[in-house]
């Protein structure tokens, strides 16, 4: 059939009501242009396009065109402020800027204590959560996981390590400062009872409610070492006091995903938003942030859901 | 003429006071749905709260909220009384310098001078120790971040701040004293150290009552900033029970129950306490809430009074 006759003239389709051919043309129309706040070109052949996946998002988020993102600014270079503003910056916050130039909505990344999250979440207070939060079996009890990123835990001690700490063991009758409500808090009392069950010293731990306030105790000597993510002790290494201040000690261990976490009750955007990720991950979207930030290292083939294995 | 006829016996009937009774009804009304919807509404599960109510490390934090709301009450008075007696001092450098504490401890918020004392003070000064003046010898030396505990920081930051305001407090109370008691004793030949500390003192401690009081009872609940210096107070345990089991409204109606029943411990504390500091300021003191109690529910015994 010829379209380019068919369009100037519908009523060469045959149909006599003027009406089916004013509907066949809108509908002609719509196909054509296909209407989306996206600014994202054309996809690769088998991933959804925005208008889609716009589609798919729950109704009230359609409405709003918008997602609120759950998140503890204050762990560079994941999520942090610019210095000297409220502008967030890092891994996390251009990944949420992406997922939400795919699905075609604005994304607001929410400062919220860590350990707050997960009621906040089931408070809607914000739609999702993304604060380098580890995907662990204990915390798939309270929410679902799309897997997004993978880092293991680094220890980072002052410069040129003057308590000698090279490995988790050697943490036993030393003092450890670190986030509360963090999966290394939970490593830090594990590695305590360890110690005292081998008949050494305990470690003492202190939980701050930042990470920033644990590298601060650090800094002052109170605490003899800092477990944190990876990529962010690397950070912290690299950048404090001009790279003076820290260094990172042994290899990173207990690898583990991080997960973007929704509550229970919203599957249909938990599916959305993996869509979304795995259209950035196969358009190379997703490995351009990274390699910005360097953390290329922790780069994920798939997003799973729920995928984190470990306690 | 034969004997005056006793007048008849007067028939007192009480004043009814039908609007008390209805008020009461209706605000007895209201109370009883705002219960009834508190409870209905689930928003805790009270098992839970019951379940940490007592538990070990809650009543651990119970008792070092209590000590550390005490001492730094303690320093805070302590520092308060030589503050102000300073202030009042004909020496211009020692009432400039206790102006300049009490401006600067005032003029900054609790919550700054808790963080300085426990994260900027052993940034700066390496080691803490007492030496003997002119000398070399050091009778107590500790590195500054072993000195500077999170108790020491929470004694030293709202111990301090303390102090600026019951300095205040205390100023207002020696100048309510009437400036004619001043008179006499210098007429006695009293010298101004005597005379403060055993007649204006004596009889500001009336005004000092009250207000200390106050402070007291605020204190208890602002120990709970003591928690960002890592203090083991009631906040602090409450916060990290419920940081693992994530029952944070449960958890924090705990603690505000136990704050709830400190302060009201306190606020009987100190009315019984400024009743005895009352007692030769007015003919008859006003019945305490017991004795009115007593009073009012035992049954009136008629015709005994003469």
């Amino acid at each position: 059939m010829d379209w380019g006759r068919v369009m100037s003239n519908p009523a060469r389709l045959g149909l006599r009501k003027p009406l089916v051919a004013l509907v066949l043309l809108a509908v002609a129309a719509g196909g054509v242009s296909c209407k989306s706040t996206s600014t994202a070109t054309s996809s690769p052949s088998g991933t959804p396009s925005s208008a889609t996946l716009f589609a798919k998002l729950p109704a009230a988020i359609q409405t709003s065109k918008e997602i609120q993102v759950g998140s503890d600014v204050g762990y560079a270079p994941i999520e942090f402020f610019k210095e000297g503003t409220q502008q967030v910056e890092g891994v996390d916050y251009d990944i949420g800027q992406a997922l939400g130039a795919k699905l075609g909505v604005k994304v607001t990344f929410v400062n919220t204590p860590f350990d707050g999250q997960p009621a906040a979440l089931k408070a809607k207070r914000f739609d999702m959560v993304m604060s380098a939060r580890t995907d662990t079996k204990t915390r798939q009890a309270e929410v679902d996981f799309v897997d997004y990123f993978t880092a293991g835990t680094g220890i980072l001690v002052q410069k040129g390590n003057p308590k000698n700490i090279n490995s988790l063991d050697d943490l036993c009758g030393k003092t450890v400062a670190l986030e509360k409500g963090t999966t290394q808090a939970d490593v830090a009392d594990g590695q305590s009872t360890k110690c005292q069950a081998a008949g050494k010293a305990t470690v003492n731990v202190l939980k701050l409610d930042k990470d920033t306030d644990a590298l601060q105790q650090l800094k002052i000597g109170r605490s003899d070492a800092d477990l944190n993510d990876f990529p962010v002790a690397a950070y912290n290494a690299k950048t404090s006091g001009g790279g003076n201040d820290f260094q990172v000690t042994g290899q990173q261990f207990m690898s583990a995903p991080y997960g973007i976490a929704f509550s229970k009750d919203n599957a249909q955007l938990r599916d959305t938003v993996q869509s979304a990720l795995k259209a950035i991950i196969a358009d190379g979207t997703y490995d351009q942030i990274l390699s910005t930030w360097g953390v290329s290292a922790g780069a994920l083939k798939t997003a799973d859901i729920n995928g984190g294995t470990g306690t | 003429m034969g004997q005056p006829t006793p007048p008849d016996q007067i028939l007192a009937v009480p004043l009814r006071h039908r609007g008390r009774w209805v008020a009461a009804a209706v605000l007895l009304g209201l109370l009883a749905l705002l219960i009834r919807l508190i409870v209905n509404s689930r928003f805790a599960d009270f098992a839970v709260v019951r379940q940490f109510l007592f538990n070990g490390s809650i009543l651990e934090g119970l008792r070092n909220t209590l000590v550390i709301s005490v001492l730094a009450q303690i320093v805070g008075i302590t520092l308060g009384v030589i503050c102000s007696v300073m202030r009042l001092a004909k020496n211009p450098v020692l009432s400039i310098t206790s102006w300049l504490y009490i401006w600067f401890f005032r003029g900054t918020p609790v919550l700054v001078q808790l963080l300085f004392w426990f994260n900027a003070v052993p940034a700066v000064f390496k080691t803490f120790a007492v030496s003997v003046p002119f000398t070399h010898v050091v009778l107590y030396q500790k590195p500054m971040v072993q000195f500077m505990t999170p108790f020491m920081a929470a004694l030293l930051g709202l111990g301090l701040n303390e102090g600026a305001y019951m300095a205040e407090i205390v100023r207002a109370a020696i100048i309510s004293v009437d400036e004619g008691q001043t008179e006499a004793a210098q007429a006695l030949g009293m010298r101004a150290g005597l005379i403060m500390r055993r007649v204006i003192l004596p009889q500001a401690m009336r005004v000092i009552i009250p207000p200390t009081g106050n402070e007291f009872i605020s204190m208890l609940k602002t120990s709970s900033l003591a928690s960002v210096v890592l203090y083991g107070e009631l906040l602090r345990r409450a916060n990290d029970i419920y940081s693992t089991n994530l029952r944070v409204v449960e958890l924090l109606l705990d603690a505000s129950i136990w704050y709830l029943v400190l302060t009201s411990v306190a606020t009987v504390g100190q009315y019984y306490l400024e009743r005895r500091f009352a007692r030769g300021a007015s003919r008859e003191l006003p019945l305490t809430p017991l004795q009115r109690l007593r009073r009012n529910l035992l049954p009136v015994r008629a015709g005994t009074a003469t």
